[in-house]
């Protein structure tokens, strides 16, 4: 009796009509420099990834207050191509689905290492395992049935990834490897990270209790990190499924999936979920980065993949430029004010963006910027959730044209003739 | 609380989601083609003024009468002077009803100063709640109680779901300790958001008068209807049901404590189809609904029809029900008709009456 909606996107258009002079690239084209910058973002994940794992084998043969400062840089380094990926998760689904593995955030921390129970808690509605601590542990119950976890190897990680359908029980990723190389940040919505000392990768002066077992833990999770960014970087390749799905849909699908991921991640998820949240709540926990206190960055290279795919450009690790025709073009074409609009508010998101990684520089991280009481911090990260918000708006009306004759129009039976598929 | 939408702005929530539902978005932009003859906007306009009036004004005015009973139970409770816990749990059970009635609606005036997401804060994925409510009791700081106070404060600790852990969770608040005083002005804080939600609600009303959009009106209830649906199905029905019967949780469920869960849902739902259905005094979007598509009209009353007589069946809680196989059963049934009134609102009523409902706070993760 109801019928499935959602049939009503296929469509597909070739040419795209030039309305106010300008002369407009392919949609074809537009998707292929789409997923060309993923491609290379993808990559560039994984080489970054590859280098963080080489900075951590070192930590794990000396455990060193050097090592531990180069392993650290090199997750910060690693996180800048990983960010600005993340436009591409939204509307695509196979990243979609992906993403929980390397990406998953908030975690509780309490099911991976030992954490200061005072502040963290014993317990908590959401979550049995949520101070499982495997590392301290070889034998833990999991979905009513005991788990040997006497070896820590990536098998294991991936059975404890959201054990218990609870997302929090984060196992691997950015994040997991990250509380491995910080600690829990104590320091409330004061200035200070983590503060793990190298020591708890020492076998032979062990702090924290089950030094081996930690350095299996971190070891494995940057193994199953590659692992998963390698599989990644393929999809994107030019026989790669996520490639080919995305070209499969169609212009105009195609062009729909980006702004649907622009939008989504502007709105819901980092205007919403990651920023505004903590600002709501003023609470340390609630922030992307809360080991490392790196979440300026993350926002700041967030923000800035939103822009790449926008603009058709990205930069490369290494210095190098993909760039190709863009949704910009398209939209300058049909609506050049509305461009001119939609640049303007992704320039304004990356300066508050900038904004408060200068207030980091100064000591003034995400955690400090969102307590209680701090008018002009979270004033500034107000801004910052301001201009997503604005930009969302614009996007809407980029949603718009793209739907609408204005851009191009060859007809198909589901969007001329809507009582059909109704 | 959950997932807010337009909250965002300078005062307003953000939700919490999961669902990873990417498609929402291209589902808009196929919509956004169509082109037929939409109705006179200005009737749109008149229409959504007159169940602000009519349907909404009288549920944020008894939300307003009926926390104000909650403050002075409570107080008086907490003071030891002629209340018991049992009547304040009962006036909380009221609130937390008169709440979901509204709870969907995330502009306006509940868009301000965080006001909706300070009302109810859930799901808390990171535990805050417990954590902050008990370092304000281990603080037993007395300038956290002034009223002003809240101004400043986590909305973790500002509303009803706040309350409801202090006044379920053992031991109960004992009178004149620091935790019922704390209690005591939450729920304060709580009477008075509500009354400002009420005494601001007409004056918001003409601004939909004054503004260039004739649809504006319309196009914020048709997404407060469809992201609660998708609130209901995707957080207060899935999380605590697990995909199966051994994975079933009730500390995942929206008002354990209480177990007001299903109560809560019955009123979410009541919120969406008052909106379409009216009342004896004022006609709801069924009415322009069915001017523009008959058969989407009847196939709505039809989901309503069967929807309400579902949960009239349902004499048992979210909390017990979730496992019970066969209640669990009818749990999963009424899951798959709100799915398809979401789907119904997000799709065939907004493309009907020629509303793009945008992006929202669950879009995406």
């Amino acid at each position: 009796m109801f019928k499935p909606t959602l049939a009503v996107l296929a469509a597909g258009i070739t040419a795209l009509m030039p309305v106010h002079g300008f002369a407009a690239p392919q949609a074809n084209d537009v998707l292929k420099t789409y997923a060309d910058i993923a491609q290379a973002g993808y990559e560039d994940s994984l080489h970054t990834a590859q280098a963080l794992q080489v900075s951590i084998s070192k930590l794990i043969s000396e455990p060193t207050d050097t090592n531990l400062k180069a392993a650290r840089d090199a997750w910060i380094a690693a996180r800048v191509p990983y960010q600005q990926t993340e436009v591409y998760r939204f509307g695509n689904s196979l990243v979609d689905d992906w993403e929980g593995k390397v990406n998953a955030w908030p975690l509780d921390e309490g099911l991976i290492d030992y954490v200061a129970t005072d502040s963290y808690g014993a317990e908590s509605d959401e979550n049995p395992l949520y101070t499982a601590n495997v590392i301290a542990n070889a034998k833990l119950q999991l979905n009513g049935e005991e788990l040997d976890a006497t070896t820590i190897d990536k098998a294991l990680l991936q059975k404890l990834h959201e054990a218990e359908e609870v997302e929090a029980n984060v196992a691997t990723g950015y994040h997991a490897i990250e509380f491995l190389l910080w600690g829990q940040d104590l320091n409330g919505t004061h200035p200070g990270a983590g503060n793990r000392p190298a020591t708890d990768f020492d076998t032979k002066n062990c702090t924290g209790g089950h030094c081996d077992r930690r350095a299996q833990y971190l070891q494995a999770a940057t193994e199953l990190l590659i692992d998963d960014l390698q599989d990644m970087a393929n999809s994107w390749k030019a026989e790669g499924d996520a490639r080919k799905a995305l070209l499969a849909k169609g212009d105009k699908d195609g062009l729909a999936t980006i702004l649907t991921g622009m939008g989504s991640l502007s709105y819901g998820e980092l205007a919403g979920e990651r920023t505004k949240l903590g600002l709501m709540l003023h609470d340390p926990e609630e922030e992307h980065d809360c080991f490392s206190d790196n979440t300026h960055w993350s926002h700041f290279y967030d923000a800035k993949g939103i822009q790449n795919v926008y603009l058709g450009e990205y930069t490369r690790v290494d210095g190098n430029t993909v760039k190709g025709p863009s949704l910009s073009d398209l939209i300058k074409a049909a609506d050049p004010a509305l461009d001119t609009e939609l640049r303007g508010k992704l320039d304004t998101t990356q300066n508050a963006a900038q904004a408060m990684v200068d207030a980091a520089a100064k000591g003034h991280t995400f955690d400090v910027l969102i307590a209680a009481n701090n008018d002009s911090g979270n004033k500034l990260v107000q801004t910052f959730v301001d201009g997503l918000v604005a930009q969302t708006q614009s996007l809407e009306k980029a949603v718009k044209i793209v739907g609408s004759g204005d851009i191009s129009i060859e007809g198909s039976d589901s969007l001329d003739n809507p009582s059909a598929v109704q | 609380m959950t997932s807010l939408l337009s909250a965002l702005h300078s005062g307003q929530t953000p939700t919490l989601k999961r669902p990873r539902h990417a498609l929402t978005g291209l589902c808009l932009l196929a919509l956004a083609n169509i082109t037929w003859a939409a109705p006179a906007p200005e009737l749109e306009r008149q229409l959504a003024m007159d169940i602000g009036h009519k349907l909404i004004q009288p549920a944020y005015q008894r939300l307003a009468e009926i926390t104000d009973h909650l403050s002075h139970d409570t107080e008086a409770y907490c003071q030891m002077a002629g209340s018991s816990l049992e009547a304040v749990q009962r006036s909380y059970r009221d609130s937390l009803n008169a709440w979901m009635r509204v709870q969907a609606i995330n502009w306006g005036p509940a868009e301000k100063y965080n006001r909706n997401p300070s009302m109810y804060f859930w799901p808390d994925k990171k535990n805050i709640s417990s954590r902050q409510l008990n370092t304000l009791i281990n603080n037993a700081d007395p300038a956290v109680l002034d009223p002003a106070a809240f101004s400043q404060a986590s909305i973790a600790v500002s509303g009803l779901s706040a309350i409801e852990r202090l006044l379920f969770d053992a031991p109960p608040p004992q009178p004149n300790s620091y935790r019922c005083q704390l209690l005591s002005a939450i729920s304060a804080n709580t009477a008075r958001i509500s009354q400002l939600l009420a005494a601001e609600w007409p004056a918001y009303m003409q601004q939909w008068q004054a503004d260039s959009d004739p649809l504006k009106g319309i196009r914020l209830l048709l997404k407060s209807m469809d992201e609660i649906a998708q609130i209901i199905s995707q957080q207060k029905l899935a999380m605590p049901m697990g995909s199966e019967l051994s994975k079933a949780r009730i500390s995942r469920a929206e008002s354990y404590r209480s177990a007001s869960s299903l109560a809560n849902i019955r009123a979410n739902w009541a919120f969406i189809t008052s909106l379409l259905q009216g009342n004896s005094d004022q006609p709801g979007l069924l009415k322009l609904i069915s001017r523009e598509n008959d058969e989407l009209a009847e196939t709505l009353r039809g989901l309503i029809f069967t929807t309400d007589h579902l949960l009239k069946a349902m004499d048992f809680t979210l909390e017990h029900a979730i496992s019970d196989p066969e209640q669990r059963g009818k749990l999963m049934m009424l899951q798959a008709n709100i799915d398809t009134m979401q789907s119904l609102l997000s799709a065939d009523v907004s493309g009907t009456l020629g509303i793009t409902l945008g992006f929202n706070s669950r879009d995406g993760d």
